[in-house]
């Protein structure tokens, strides 16, 4: 097993420097283009929808696209896409994230860091980058969860997006399955999560807040429904302890 | 290209390496095979039935070391494959190659 490791760990390093060996020769030559640059001027590769383009961030087999590439912000490992990374996105405490360019005039930094300036959340662009990379190049940039989303969900009112209310336990989405990142009780973004944001018992953002004037929305499509709350000032509203009989009543015909 | 070809130098190293730890592992299959027909042996001589059941056990326990070799050679033909693969192609092209044998050794495959 140790030695299979080896094996693995020798063609990684392989990989990579085929990656770095690659990055050097194609840096940015990107005026006019649309791209992400690193601090240290460390080109991270160019915003585009042709994913076989060699330069393409999102080329999985490309210097800035790999898993395996140290120039990728894909590769939890390196320094532009770690958690821990010194010009990292990923990084919460980065205070030098990588900048957005798009058609070459600048648009913001792209980072995890919420006190960076003219900061660009990593989420929203990663977001972006997966779902709708047209909006992205025309420089609209999606909050978290101002993704086009099918079919009934919640969204709390800072626009994160809290899981669908489809009935069916395995849906990676919703708030049913107990182990999706909104319905599982120690996930950071599940209303079941009594010390989060959004689901603890004093947050302005939680449906659990008797007296929060900012609970999250059930919408349909994106158009609004009503409030999750318990709040009983605020109608319509659904209370969130009956809100699975209420997601089995009205969401099941939809989503089949 | 310097520190890739250190990285090409070291693929001789962990071969043989692999190979020391094949051959340990084949030793142990031997041993575990060679214990079940014994068990087996002695059951037809004997004529005590129970002797057949620890070879269904040892039988069993080779799963594991024919699993290893089996995983130890896929990663010698990819350590052999690699730097042909970074001698013949551009560095995109040798990476993108690269990369796939390591997705096709590694998932799954341990």
């Amino acid at each position: 097993m140790a030695d299979s490791d080896e094996t693995k760990e020798l063609l990684e390093k392989m990989l990579q420097a085929l990656y770095a060996k690659s990055a050097a020769e194609q840096s940015a030559e990107a005026t006019g283009d649309s791209y992400l640059i690193a601090a240290d001027k460390q080109y991270l590769g160019r915003i585009t929808e042709n994913v076989y383009d060699q330069q393409s961030i999102l080329n999985t087999y490309g210097p800035f696209g790999s898993l395996y590439s140290s120039t990728s912000i894909f590769n939890e490992y390196s320094q532009y896409g770690g958690q821990y990374g010194v010009f990292s996105l990923n990084n919460p405490y980065c205070q030098s994230p990588p900048q957005l360019f798009l058609r070459g005039r600048f648009v913001g930094n792209v980072s995890a860091n919420q006190y960076v300036p003219n900061r660009i959340s990593n989420k929203a662009f990663l977001a972006a980058l997966k779902h709708d990379i047209r909006a992205l190049l025309r420089g609209e940039m999606p909050k978290d969860g101002g993704i086009k989303r099918e079919g009934i969900y919640l969204q709390a009112q800072d626009g994160q997006f809290l899981g669908n209310l489809n009935p069916n336990r395995f849906d990676q989405d919703s708030i049913s399955n107990k182990f999706s990142p909104y319905g599982n009780k120690f996930s950071q973004t599940s209303i079941f999560n009594k010390f989060s944001t959004y689901g603890g018992q004093f947050s302005q953002l939680s449906p659990f807040n008797r007296i929060s004037n900012t609970p999250p929305r059930i919408l349909d499509g994106g158009k609004f429904v009503a409030y999750l709350t318990v709040n009983t000032m605020k109608t319509p509203r659904v209370d969130p302890n009956e809100v699975m009989e209420w997601a089995e009543r009205n969401v099941r015909k939809r989503f089949g | 290209m310097g520190q890739i070809e250190e990285l090409v130098d070291r693929v001789d190293d962990v071969l043989e390496r692999n190979r020391r730890h094949e051959y340990v592992l084949i030793g142990a299959t031997l041993v575990l095979f060679l214990a079940g027909i014994a068990g087996i042996v002695q059951a037809i001589l004997s004529k005590n039935y129970l002797w057949s059941i620890p070879p269904v056990f040892t039988t069993f326990f080779l799963k594991w070391p024919i699993e290893n070799i089996n995983a130890i050679r896929r990663g010698n033909i990819a350590l052999a494959l690699a730097p042909l693969l970074i001698r013949e192609l551009p560095p995109p092209e040798a990476a993108k190659e690269v990369q796939k044998l390591l997705e096709n050794l590694f998932k799954g495959a341990t």
